[in-house]
């Protein structure tokens, strides 16, 4: 990682037009080191006059699964909002389906890795993908890469063949406890507008959901930290309301829309 | 201290206003609001931008509106009161009442004769807040409290208090959704709201403790929501909303306090 750490450091205020470069720096240098993630990689094509490389999957085509095995559990983030979905099963896990970096076939694989993480696109557009190890200790650990994602095309008439239906995400409680943690001494314009909204939504307390809106160095969220390490404050842990368990952790949106939005989707309304 | 005057407010309550001004040469124990390390505080432009775009907030309702009735305890009352909206505000949803008789216990030398707001706040970090439930307005001393109040108010402490000490701290405080424990002058204009439910001004360099919560322009004036402790008959269901010019007097003759964050067992 000393590599990628040498890269950031030096191109330090990059501009928007290289944020692929700097996912391309990332991914190779993760397939030249130990990682506890896999990501999918084009066959590098034998024979050739030298040794290739594999080239890192950069790109997610339509009805295709990106899919990442882990060692470890992760957290696997992504924004904005709306381009992907995720879906977490432990392996070894068969899975039958286009893949990306794959033949462009429809093809039958098996995952061995302990954990598995199937990505799929839903809208056409760049997308961040943020993989957090449990247990993260450092910020080498914390993967990010950048895809270009490819939506899928509307759903097929009744006569004509039906895509293999893939992983199915996890079933979410309805109801949703929204840990906001900031750090109240840095409260922003935007952010002060945002809590408001929140404060005043009432059809999120009226419906059963509840939110806590916590102070960094409040000892309750130290006792969390883990579940949002390497994200910036202000951010907001969507959990289960019954099990705690987090099931969305993302910076707090700059428009209240947005996470309205995603509330609603994560509770499965 | 001297005896606290007796009065009856408009709606023939007695009342007594307790809020005594810092003593000389007080070194506060809380941090200026751009003492290192700062607390942002918004610009113009920004603060305009938010307190043209006020809007209500339903759960900061009548529920909030604390009683002190004939005591001159409104400087525990405009903390407690504070602490509550703050509270609210963090997604904490029981309504549940702090004492303000509590931190007044705390800080008036087992007379009722007014506190400084200082001593007030400083009981309330280092003992935390008890309920009103358990201790009600007019258990005042410390002599009489009940033996449960100490350990049920070392639950919540609020974190972290700041001195507010420009108008542009009090007025981005507001703006980031942060209440001011404020003073001012409590006579018989600031019972009497205008047509735009505004309060006037009382001649006087302070008197009275109570805490203000909003920001927002009315008739192009910029005005602060007063949360009175004189029950719900008071202005408009206890709250009423008055300009920088109900403050001026007594802006560095007392000093005004935000409290950002909470620390509570169990939340």
């Amino acid at each position: 990682m000393r590599m990628v750490r040498g890269y950031w450091s030096r191109v330090g205020n990059v501009e928007k037009g290289s944020q692929s470069m700097k996912a391309l720096a990332l991914l190779l240098a993760l397939l030249c080191q130990d990682s506890p993630f896999r990501l999918p990689v084009i066959d590098a094509t034998p024979p050739a006059p030298q040794p290739v490389e594999p080239k890192p999957v950069t790109v997610l085509p339509e009805d295709c699964f990106f899919v990442i095995e882990s060692d470890v559990q992760a957290i696997v983030l992504h924004s904005p909002d709306g381009l992907l979905t995720v879906s977490e099963d432990q392996g070894p896990i068969k899975l039958r389906g286009k893949f990306a970096g794959g033949t462009g076939r429809v093809e039958t694989k098996t995952f061995s890795g302990k954990y598995v993480y199937t990505i799929e696109g839903v809208k056409t557009g760049k997308a961040e993908l943020i993989l957090i190890p449990s247990g993260v200790v450092s910020s080498d650990q914390i993967v990010r890469l950048i895809l270009s994602v490819n939506g899928a095309q509307p759903p097929p008439d009744d006569d004509k063949p039906k895509p293999n239906p893939g992983p199915t995400p996890p079933p979410h409680s309805s109801k949703v406890h929204l840990d906001i943690i900031e750090d109240v001494s840095n409260r922003t314009a935007d952010t002060s507008i945002v809590l408001k909204q929140v404060i005043q939504w009432a059809e999120l307390i009226d419906a059963g959901n509840s939110y806590l809106i916590r102070d960094k160095d409040s000892s309750a969220a130290q006792m969390m930290a883990a579940d949002y390490i390497g994200n910036a404050l202000p951010v907001v842990i969507i959990r289960d309301k019954e099990s705690k368990k987090p099931l969305r952790v993302m910076p707090l949106p700059k428009e209240f829309e947005t996470l309205k939005t995603l509330v609603k989707e994560v509770a499965g309304e | 201290m001297s005896e606290l005057t007796p009065f009856f407010d408009i709606h023939g309550e007695e009342r007594r206003c307790g809020l005594l001004p810092p003593p000389e040469g007080l070194v506060s124990a809380f941090p200026d609001v751009e003492a290192d390390p700062e607390m942002r505080v918004l610009d113009d432009s920004d603060i305009r931008r938010i307190a043209q775009g006020w809007t209500d907030e339903p759960g900061l309702g009548e529920w909030r509106i604390l009683d002190q009735k004939s005591h001159g305890s409104c400087a525990g009352f405009g903390c407690a009161g504070a602490t509550m909206t703050l509270r609210r505000r963090m997604g904490i949803t029981d309504n549940l009442k702090l004492s303000g008789a509590w931190l007044y216990s705390l800080a008036n030398d087992n007379e009722d004769r007014g506190a400084p707001l200082e001593w007030v706040l400083r009981a309330a970090v280092n003992n935390g807040i008890a309920t009103e439930k358990t201790v009600p307005w007019n258990i005042i001393y410390q002599r009489d409290m009940p033996a449960s109040a100490k350990a049920e108010a070392a639950k919540r402490k609020p974190l972290k208090w700041r001195r507010v000490t420009t108008k542009q701290q009090y007025r981005s405080c507001l703006a980031q959704n942060f209440p001011v424990v404020v003073a001012l002058h409590a006579g018989a204009k600031f019972q009497r709201q205008d047509a735009n439910g505004i309060s006037g001004v009382d001649n006087g360099g302070g008197n009275h403790c109570v805490y203000t919560d909003a920001i927002r322009m009315i008739n192009g004036m910029e005005c602060y929501r007063v949360v009175n402790s004189w029950n719900t008959r008071f202005g408009n269901k206890g709250t009423t909303w008055v300009t920088w010019a109900s403050f001026e007097q007594c802006f560095g003759r007392h000093q005004f306090y935000t409290c950002t964050a909470l620390e509570e067992e169990g939340i």
